[in-house]
């Protein structure tokens, strides 16, 4: 996976950008939102307001340096929002007459994103210390 | 049901007077050329339309949108959203202006404001200015208005052409009579061929585009080519236009050194509009007297709450302050699937700027609460020959509406037919409902509208069968004047979601009124039915209902029916009374509400039967016919008394035939008694009860629907925002809830109460309410 993702920063309000290392392993989603509630015979009925992206990334190791940059940019209590973009490759199969090729294109994600979870664990190395299983989750706006 | 609904909110904040709601303004404004620096002076502003606009600015007062020649034309747009968008095209021989409005909107008139010149730095202008009460105003004399249906098109769909006419104009009419147009006498402004005069007042020249209501479009621009200055001479009289030919050659938007600059509106009214992330919730209240099941009639306000976005914290200081004076109206609209619904409009009351977050929590009534502040001018018929006469409730509630209307601040959408309009509406309702040329009511509303009756959108009709002897009504707040109405014939008062004040009746069992230009009938102990079947057919059931529940039907019994009145009795003494003391009672309260703007003189407006009355009112000085003049147009009569004289009303010599004032406190028993209940009830009606007759009526008619009781019920469901009180409501489930051979609950009660929420979903809690037809 991380092969395959070129970049991934992060724009603060104060356009203060901070380019965070590449992400071993990231996760798309989709988060619902809606109110539900059932009619007395058990219908259920649905009021839809907004379905939102969701991102997952996962770092398996990641120095303190680098931590504490993530913590920064996502963590402002004055910017509750902040703006990602992730650049990644992706290989789209072309047909060519009878041909098939793989063609490289650049994907975008792009929005304006709060942080939802955060999670990392320390990884007691060589008399220090980095940081295992960093993991941020964050909703779009 | 749709089971998966996508659901919008949003709500028009609306700075401004309600009756500009329609109009575009072009104000002028001064500015003073010094070394070509072209500064603006605020002070000259029209001190109301200031503090709109630095108030809705964002932008720093001096930054302008428009840029004509060295003449700034001020305007910034203040949308939240940055929805609307204005534009310009100058060029040295026009001038062109264009707005575009969010919503499509109809657009009747367009209205050009000039302030006053400054006299002192009129040094080169003719003599004629100098003279006390002369003044110039500068407008556009020549212009283009092109309107688009919708914003993207190229091609304008209507095209309108202005001319003022700068020299007198003679016109052969159809019928051959020669029209003259003197323009010392009037401004007058030719749009294609018709020739119209504009009533220049308070500095301002309304243009009647000859535009429908429903004529809606999405832009407007306006292509000024030529502008004229006029020396208006105003000496409290008669005003006289002087065409100077200061400007006989313009051609060209060239003011020469007296630098005026238009301060441009779109609307006279702003409107900042909240929608998607700027709103937290709605919750909108609407609710008729006896949303309770109890017997009550009378006035209840609806009212609603919100929260919004305090974007940039701006609504925390001085904001609101400044545009407080315009008056704040909020107008929620609630789109479910696409179809967008209006829920009616109110006025703020009240906000809530906590500092610890970024929400504000404002409340506001519908315009009935307003209905407090206005002055009902008294109602006491007289025939052509002074004697006191009958009237229908109907004329009563027409007074009523005209009292309304007067007023500046508040604006009913009733549509109002007289004469041969409500004739010709009368005709087609009669085509539409097939009626009979016999058809009782159909004949009394004829009668009523040739006896100079007029037709009134959301009125029953069946107030043309209540008649009221000597009906008397003091100067009040027609709050208290509707109250009284409701409470002495059962009506319901309430202003439904399209800002129309509703009444009708419950003294039969039919209840008539035009609204929507159709006849809705409500069948009061039967059914009820309503011709837009659409409503009819939805129905609260188990599948879209989260509660639901019908409590047992209520029973009352009436006992006895009240009220205290007051009679003017009639002597049939031929040599006439002296009537000093009732003028005196009439007079004292009266306080004048309106000034003419050249601050020469008060109207006094009195009530109408007084025009019956000879008056005489003094001044404090010399007895003069001149200083107080007596008139009188359609609906209004009034004296007009002059500022610098005292007033000092003598009537020592005003003689009314046969009119001594005698107060009665009555109490009006009801014989027919089925007395059987210990829980009776007691109603206690108003003073436009004065006979015996009509409160035996309301009391029969009270134990016709009471006296079985009356059932309630509520639901909480999915909501449909068709339904708004008054409405009639469908309702079927079984007891247990889908048991099967359970026991049918159903029923087609009106609703009495609709209580809509909206916080991303939508919940609506309905009460409606039937009558017991048996035990």
């Amino acid at each position: 996976m991380s092969e395959n993702i070129i970049s991934c920063k992060i724009t603060t309000g104060e356009s203060q950008v901070y380019t965070l290392p590449i992400p071993s392993d990231i996760q798309f989603g989709k988060e619902r939102i809606c109110k539900e509630q059932r009619a007395l015979d058990g219908t259920m009925i649905i009021d839809m307001i907004a379905i939102k992206n969701s991102l997952e990334m996962v770092w398996n190791l990641m120095g303190d340096t680098d931590l504490k940059m993530l913590k920064k940019a996502v963590e402002s209590v004055d910017n509750t929002f902040f703006d990602i973009e992730i650049r990644m490759k992706s290989a789209d199969i072309v047909e060519k007459g009878e041909l098939k090729e793989e063609q490289e294109n650049d994907v975008v994600f792009m929005g304006k994103v709060y942080l939802s979870d955060l999670s990392y664990v320390p990884y007691f190395i060589n008399g220090g210390f980095a940081w295992k299983d960093v993991n941020v989750k964050v909703v779009e706006k | 049901m749709e089971q998966i609904r996508k659901l919008r909110g949003r709500i028009d904040v609306i700075f401004g007077k309600e009756d500009q709601d329609e109009g575009m303004t072009v104000f002028e404004k001064k500015t003073v050329n010094d070394g070509g620096n072209v500064s603006v002076i605020k002070s000259e502003l029209d001190n109301n339309i200031k503090k709109a606009i630095i108030s809705l600015n964002e932008s720093e007062f001096t930054n302008p949108i428009f840029q004509l020649n060295d003449i700034e034309l001020l305007r910034k747009p203040r949308l939240i959203g940055d929805k609307r968008l204005y534009r310009k095209v100058i060029s040295e021989d026009k001038a062109m202006l264009s707005f575009e409005f969010n919503i499509a909107r109809s657009v009747t008139k367009w209205t050009i404001t000039g302030i006053r010149y400054d006299y002192d730095k009129q040094t080169d202008i003719d003599n004629i200015v100098e003279k006390v009460g002369n003044y110039i105003i500068e407008i556009p004399s020549q212009f283009k208005i092109k309107l688009y249906q919708f914003k993207e098109t190229v091609q304008p769909s209507k095209e309108l052409s202005f001319t003022m006419l700068e020299s007198d104009q003679s016109v052969a009419e159809d019928n051959g009579q020669v029209t003259n147009y003197v323009v010392s006498k009037g401004i007058y402004f030719k749009r294609d061929d018709v020739i119209m005069l504009q009533t220049f007042t308070s500095h301002e020249l309304s243009l009647d585009l000859g535009l429908q209501n429903n004529e809606l479009f999405e832009k407007i621009e306006i292509e000024i080519s030529k502008v004229h200055r006029i020396i208006v001479s105003d000496n409290g009289g008669e005003k006289q236009f002087n065409y100077s030919n200061y400007y006989a050659d313009a051609n060209k938007l060239q003011l020469g050194n007296h630098k005026v600059c238009w301060l441009s509106k779109c609307y006279d009214n702003q409107t900042e509009i909240y929608d998607g992330d700027e709103i937290q919730n709605i919750e909108i209240t609407r609710q008729l007297p006896d949303s309770e099941g109890d017997v009550s009639y009378g006035l209840v306000s609806n009212s609603m709450k919100a929260t919004i976005l305090n974007t940039g914290r701006k609504l925390d200081t001085g904001y609101l302050k400044d545009v407080e004076i315009m008056g704040k109206r909020v107008v929620p609209y609630i789109s479910v699937d696409g179809k967008e619904h209006k829920l009616g409009t109110y006025f703020v009351s009240e906000w809530d700027i906590p500092m610890d977050n970024s929400w504000v929590e404002f409340q506001a009534n519908d315009r009935l609460n307003d209905l407090q502040t206005i002055t009902y001018t008294g109602f006491f018929p007289m025939d052509d020959v002074g004697n006191f006469k009958s009237e229908t409730l109907y004329r009563i509630v027409e007074s009523v509406f005209e009292s309304i209307n007067e007023n500046l601040v508040i604006r009913l959408s009733n549509k109002i037919y007289s004469d041969a309009e409500a004739l010709e509406k009368l005709a087609t309702l009669k085509a539409q409902n097939g009626w009979a040329d016999d058809e009782t009511l159909y004949l009394k509303m004829r009668d009523h509208i040739a006896g100079g009756g007029k037709l009134i959108e959301g009125v029953d009709w069946e107030l043309l069968n209540i008649t009221i002897p000597d009906p008397y009504l003091e100067r009040q707040p027609v709050w208290d004047v509707l109250d009284n109405i409701a409470k002495s014939f059962l009506c319901v008062i309430y202003i439904d979601e399209k800002d129309r004040l509703i009444i009708h009746t419950d003294m039969e069992d039919e209840k008539r009124y035009m609204l929507d230009s159709i006849m809705l009938k409500h069948v009061t102990r039967v059914d009820l039915s309503r011709s837009d079947v659409e409503v009819d057919e939805k129905t609260v059931t188990a599948s879209n209902a989260f509660s639901l529940s019908k409590p047992k039907k209520r029973k009352g019994i009436v006992t006895e029916v009240s009220t205290s009145y007051t009679t003017y009795d009639f002597k049939a003494d031929s040599a006439g009374q002296n009537a000093s003391d009732i003028i005196t009672y009439y007079l004292k309260d009266l306080e004048p509400y309106k000034i003419e703007n050249n601050n020469a003189y008060y109207k006094l407006y009195l009530p109408k039967y007084l025009s019956q009355v000879s008056l005489d009112i003094r001044s404090s000085d010399i007895y003069s016919s001149d200083l107080i003049s007596y008139n009188k147009d359609i609906n209004k009569y009034f004296y007009e008394v002059y500022l610098d004289k005292s007033i000092i009303v003598n009537t020592h010599n005003c003689k009314i035939n046969g009119v001594a004032i005698s107060n009665n406190s009555a109490q009006i028993s009801v014989s027919n008694l089925q007395a059987e209940d210990k829980n009776a009830l007691d109603y206690s009606a108003g003073t436009l009860l004065n006979c015996v007759e009509n409160a035996n009526a309301v009391a029969n008619r009270l134990i016709q629907l009471y006296g079985k009781g009356r059932e309630i019920f509520e639901s909480e469901w999915t909501g449909d925002l068709d339904y708004d009180v008054d409405v009639p409501v469908k309702y079927s489930f079984t007891v247990p809830i889908n048991a099967v051979g359970g026991m049918l609950h159903s029923g087609s009660p009106r609703i009495v109460s609709n209580s809509i929420t909206f916080d991303g979903g939508l919940k609506q809690t309905l009460k409606a309410l039937s009558y017991c037809q048996s035990e």
